[in-house]
């Protein structure tokens, strides 16, 4: 025995054999002695990896109003277990049944490539032979199979029979809920390690139904989502815009940048423009769970990261305020009802838009159009006929009101007379009049063969007469701009138009702002390849031929006018704030580019402006005689050279006069009469100066005590 | 400079070491059918069929080169080892440089062509073995110069395993030191400097637990002391597989109907853990089969070792003896829970098709020495 404690081989064996008989302990103390122990542990710790969906950033008003939130939505989620395929149809069609049964919708991708009553290919598939072909190899168990899959229905039954394995005491309606059910198994990797979703948002009771039933649906868990909820929905459409579910190639392209397959994403407004804010980072967790897939023990989480919220420069209420005005004189125009009833209504007006912005910084206080919409309906699956029976009526160009289509930056609309302080800007600054300046309208003016003739002339009043600037832009006198702009010339005019941002985009933080077109030498030669003419000249002058801006570009123009020359660029994001500890991770700087103008043009044109509400024949009067701010203002009624049509109303204005806070443009298609827009702006400044008595938004204005005494 | 001694003629097909040969393939084939129960069913998007596909031409190549190098009489490693020393050294410096792998927590990955990526320091403990015999050899025989052929073997082991510390790769450089110190063992150095060593070594691993080890290997070994306070963190895989083993029982539940392997419940249980597939699926029987395989294989090495021809073949198979010990027992240990968590894979099972190439590599050694070695019967023409 010495010896052999001497010799180091039969030691060094011996000590491997000693390890072998450790192991081999260790192995009899967890196998048998608590084996069973084990055993019932493993049945109920399976890890799992688990999604958490991050909430998107909330957008809110400039009080921190919410506009857009989210709110939790029920989500029914499987993975998959251990069960033969034919209790897994026939668990498949419980679900179905109840989802069915509770209203809510479910998961149906294979009705993109497959429908039945009657049998037919899909959407996906059915434009594209190649698209088909590859479908049908990607459903093909065996390659050869695809020459059973023919017709529609040869395809149904290939996939119930062989794909499937779809029992026949089903009928094919049955039949077809299941595989609508398998199909998306196949398609989001199913998998005994995480979920996949079979249901999104569904109702409590389904939720309950199967919580209460889960011995009967093994694999099937129940979970919650946050959803997408927006308040004040259509008040507030046309900014926040909407979001919708990512379609298979945005998918493709983004699923790197960590969007998944159920993932939302920013389409229009806001919420396309602040994406890479509102989205968040979504975090996962490790859970432990049972056969069955319900949850035993949570093992950890890397948390999801909220999207940020951004915070808008709008003002909700008066907003609201905005949009119920513009619906009602807009009503009212149609029904020719009130003032309304005038002749040239047609009763034909259906749409406008408004814009509000406070002069000294560029934020944007109201931007909306009539008609509008409920983005929400974006966020209803595909398989919701009524939501998208709506879609496609948002975007059906037979339907006069566009209800999608966001007016305020991409209509572009014939400012007509609201030009004409910009031409008295012009004449002032390249010293064409003074403010003292006469022009005389006889009532017509000739041109290059053509008459122009004063409107108030024409309908059997006299003509103005001697003019100079204030009266002239009170009474909106076509003549005397005419008059003007031929003596100073086309480039003259389009040279201060491009000072004000008239013909080009602002810059406005949404996606699709439209150019506006200034009428112009190069305008013409580009798009009708003619010289121009003074006649041109003489129709520019007031508004009308090519010219055609939206409302934020009028918004924009008259805040310049208001705030001594300042074009800032118009914004509707305020600032990003972390949704987490609320610290500001972006803040919105005004940014200005200056004009060239003398103040003395300002005050020369503003006299004019402020006389169109004040003076006794100034164009809107009638709307601002008892309004206890004074307002400049310039009304415009735009021909379309559209006679079937009413004319389009515009009314541009800043107030107060001597201390502007907020700069508005209406305008409303087909509303005859600029000053029948005015009301819109009249009840926004109402609010905003808190004559509503809700204390308003700025309590530092005071009425101007002047204007009372008149 | 070397002078080899040829061993005279031999009968390849008569001498061939059977035994041991029959003994790998078949706990090779064994591993096959665990890993593919083991990847039917992985995380994420990691292929399964793919690594399949990597383990059998691992497999296939591994074979053949073991019967090859096998023919080749061990001596002439003696040089050949000199070469495959560098190349490893120089493969060693090469990963610290363009090496992959350095989020996982060490930087010990090449990537090639063809291959996919490998791990040079897998080359580099048999290159090591090779080369530092022949000087323990010389130790051993007492030839002159005894002490500069002790500092040599010292300085050819550091070499190595200093270089894996850099990647840092402290399992590895634990093998490395492991098969070291079995080989000294072996060479007979005396019990005191071990005990010397031990003791010297509690200073050491004092100062590196305060100034070397990373935060994620001092919660492994914290992990491994205390299981149920680190049930979260470090011990959860280590939990994970104790269920599974132990949820196997006698019989197992069948392969391919584990549980917890099927539903991706043990982490990287294609390769660390894969003693858990075993456990859970063929039961405490399978492993016990598994067990005694892997035993015999290697108390048939140290009969090898023992009877080798020379101190040289002794030696290098002896070393190669401990690194599959080290192996199998620290991966065996570490799934069932009494050894510290270490990224060290099961020899022949583990996923890995390099791993396998060198695992038969170090085999085909052995059979080589195992062939030549000292019979007891007649026909020893030595």
């Amino acid at each position: 025995m010495k010896e052999r404690l001497k010799d180091r081989f039969f030691m060094f064996g011996a000590f491997l054999v000693l390890m072998g008989v450790v192991i081999t302990g260790q192995l009899v103390n967890l196998q048998i002695v608590k084996g069973e122990y084990y055993d019932t542990q493993s049945q109920r710790r399976l890890l799992n990896n688990v999604q958490i969906v991050a909430p998107r950033g909330n957008i809110v008003d400039r009080n921190g109003i919410p506009i857009a939130v989210n709110r939790l939505g029920f989500v029914v989620q499987m993975i998959k277990t251990k069960t033969d395929t034919a209790s897994l149809n026939e668990m498949l069609l419980r679900l179905v049944n109840i989802f069915e049964k509770n209203n809510d919708t479910y998961y149906k991708s294979l009705s993109k490539y497959l429908t039945i009553n009657p049998f037919a290919f899909g959407s996906a598939v059915n434009q594209s032979e190649s698209k088909l072909d590859k479908w049908k190899k990607e459903m093909a168990v065996k390659a050869k199979d695809v020459e059973l899959m023919n017709t529609p229905e040869e395809v149904f039954r290939y996939l119930r029979t062989v794909k499937f394995k779809i029992d026949n005491k089903y009928t094919d309606e049955e039949a077809y809920k299941i595989m609508t059910m398998r199909y998306e198994t196949l398609i989001r990797g199913y998998s005994s390690t995480s979920p996949i979703v079979l249901a999104s948002d569904v109702s409590e009771e389904t939720v309950a139904e199967v919580e209460e039933r889960h011995n009967e649906f093994p694999g099937v868990t129940t979970d919650v989502e946050p959803k997408r909820k927006y308040i004040d929905a259509e008040t507030t459409a046309h900014v926040v815009g909407y979001v919708r579910g990512l379609d298979q190639s945005e998918y493709e392209r983004l699923k790197d940048s960590g969007y998944e397959m159920n993932d939302i994403i920013g389409k229009s407004g806001i919420e396309l423009q602040a994406e890479q804010d509102l989205k968040g980072k979504d975090g996962q967790k490790r859970i432990e769970v049972d056969t069955g897939g319900r949850l035993t023990e949570e093992i950890d989480q890397k948390p999801a990261q909220p999207g940020n919220d951004v915070v808008l420069t709008l003002d909700l209420k008066l907003q609201k305020v905005a949009m119920d005005s513009l619906k009602k004189n807009i009503e009212m125009i149609r029904n020719k009802q009130g003032a309304a009833n005038v002749k040239n209504n047609m009763g034909d007006a259906v749409a406008g838009s408004v814009v509000a912005m406070d002069v000294n910084n560029g934020e944007v206080l109201v931007l909306g159009n009539y008609p509008s919409y409920d983005p929400s309906v974006f966020l209803e699956g595909a398989d919701n006929k009524e939501a998208q029976k709506i879609i496609t009526e948002l975007f059906d160009p037979n339907n006069e009101g566009k209800p999608a289509f966001n007016r305020a930056i991409s209509g572009r609309y014939a400012p007509g007379s609201t030009f004409k302080p910009l031409v008295g800007i012009a004449g002032l600054e390249e010293g064409y009049i003074t403010p003292d300046t006469i022009i005389n309208d006889p009532g017509v003016y000739d041109v290059d063969g053509m008459r122009f003739t004063c409107m108030e002339y024409r309908n059997g009043q006299p003509a103005h007469g001697d003019l100079k600037l204030d009266r002239a832009l009170a009474t909106s006198c076509n003549i005397y701009f005419h008059k003007l702009g031929v003596m100073m010339g086309i480039d003259n005019i389009d040279k201060w138009a491009r000072y004000f941002g008239l013909g080009d985009v602002t810059g406005i933080d949404i996606p699709n702002e439209a150019k506006g077109i200034l009428a112009g030498k190069e305008y013409k030669k580009k798009v009708y390849n003619d010289e121009w003419r003074r006649a041109d000249t003489a129709q520019a002058a007031i508004g009308q031929l090519y010219n055609a801006f939206t409302p934020i570009e009028m918004a924009n123009y008259v805040s310049t006018l208001a705030n001594g020359g300042k074009r800032f660029k118009p914004h509707l994001i305020k600032r990003v704030i972390s949704s987490s500890d609320g610290s500001v991770v972006r803040e919105e700087k005004p940014q200005y580019e200056q004009v060239p103008i003398k103040k003395e043009t300002i005050d020369a044109v503003k006299k004019g402006m402020v006389a169109v509400t004040n003076a006794e024949d100034g164009t809107a009067v009638s709307v601002f005689h008892d309004f206890p701010f004074q307002v400049a203002g310039k009304t415009g009624t735009a021909e379309t050279g559209d006679i079937h049509h009413s004319n389009n109303g515009v009314f541009i204005c800043y107030a107060p006069a001597n201390d502007p806070k907020i700069a508005i443009a209406v305008v409303i298609e087909r509303g005859v009469f600029g000053y029948l827009a005015a009301p819109v702006a009249k009840d926004i400044m109402a609010e905003y100066f808190g004559l509503n008595g809700t204390g308003g938004t700025e309590d530092t204005v005071k009425p101007d005590e002047a204007v009372f005494t008149r | 400079m070397y002078s080899v001694e040829k061993t005279k003629s031999y009968n390849y097909v008569k001498q061939f070491d059977y035994a041991l040969f029959v003994a790998v393939l078949i706990l090779s084939i064994i591993g096959l059918f665990v890993l593919n129960s083991a990847t039917r069913v992985m995380p994420g998007n990691i292929n399964g069929d793919r690594i399949m596909l990597m383990q059998s031409l691992g497999f296939a190549i591994g074979v053949s080169l073991s019967i090859i190098i096998s023919t080749i009489d061990y001596k002439d490693f003696k040089i050949i080892g000199i070469v495959l020393y560098i190349f490893s050294i120089i493969l060693l410096v090469l990963v610290l440089f363009i090496g992959t792998g350095a989020q996982q927590g060490s930087q010990s990955w090449l990537r090639v062509p063809l291959i996919g990526s490998f791990q040079p320091s897998e080359l580099a403990k048999i290159t090591m073995v090779v080369f530092v015999s022949t000087f323990l050899e010389r130790i051993k025989e007492g030839q002159k110069n005894k002490n500069g052929n002790i500092a040599k073997f010292a300085v050819y082991c550091m070499l190595p395993i200093g270089l894996v510390l850099l990647e840092p790769d402290f399992g590895t450089a634990m093998v490395f030191i492991f098969i070291i110190v079995v080989m000294v063992y072996i060479c007979g150095l005396e019990y005191k400097y071990f005990w010397g060593c031990l003791l010297a070594s509690i200073p050491v691993i004092i100062l590196s637990w305060f100034f070397v080890l990373q935060d994620y290997q001092k919660s492994r070994i914290l992990a491994f002391l205390a299981p149920e306070k680190y049930k979260q963190g470090a011990s959860f895989n280590v939990t994970h597989s104790i269920t599974a083993i132990g949820s196997g029982q006698i019989f197992g539940k069948g392969l391919y109907q584990g549980i917890q392997t099927q539903n991706a419940g043990v982490p990287v249980k294609e390769s660390d853990f894969i003693f858990s597939v075993i456990g859970e699926e063929l039961g405490f029987i399978g492993a016990m089969v598994v067990l005694v395989l892997i035993f015999f294989i290697l108390i048939r090495c140290v009969y090898i070792a023992k009877k080798a021809r020379d101190s040289y073949g002794s030696f290098l198979v002896i070393g190669l003896t401990g690194m599959l010990s080290i192996h199998f027992i620290e991966n065996i240990g570490m799934c069932i829970g009494i050894l510290p968590v270490t990224g060290i894979p099961l020899p022949f099972i583990s996923s890995g098709g390099s791993a396998m190439v060198t695992n038969y590599i170090a085999v085909g050694i052995i059979l080589s020495v195992s062939m030549r070695r000292q019979r007891t019967i007649f026909n020893n023409t030595q």
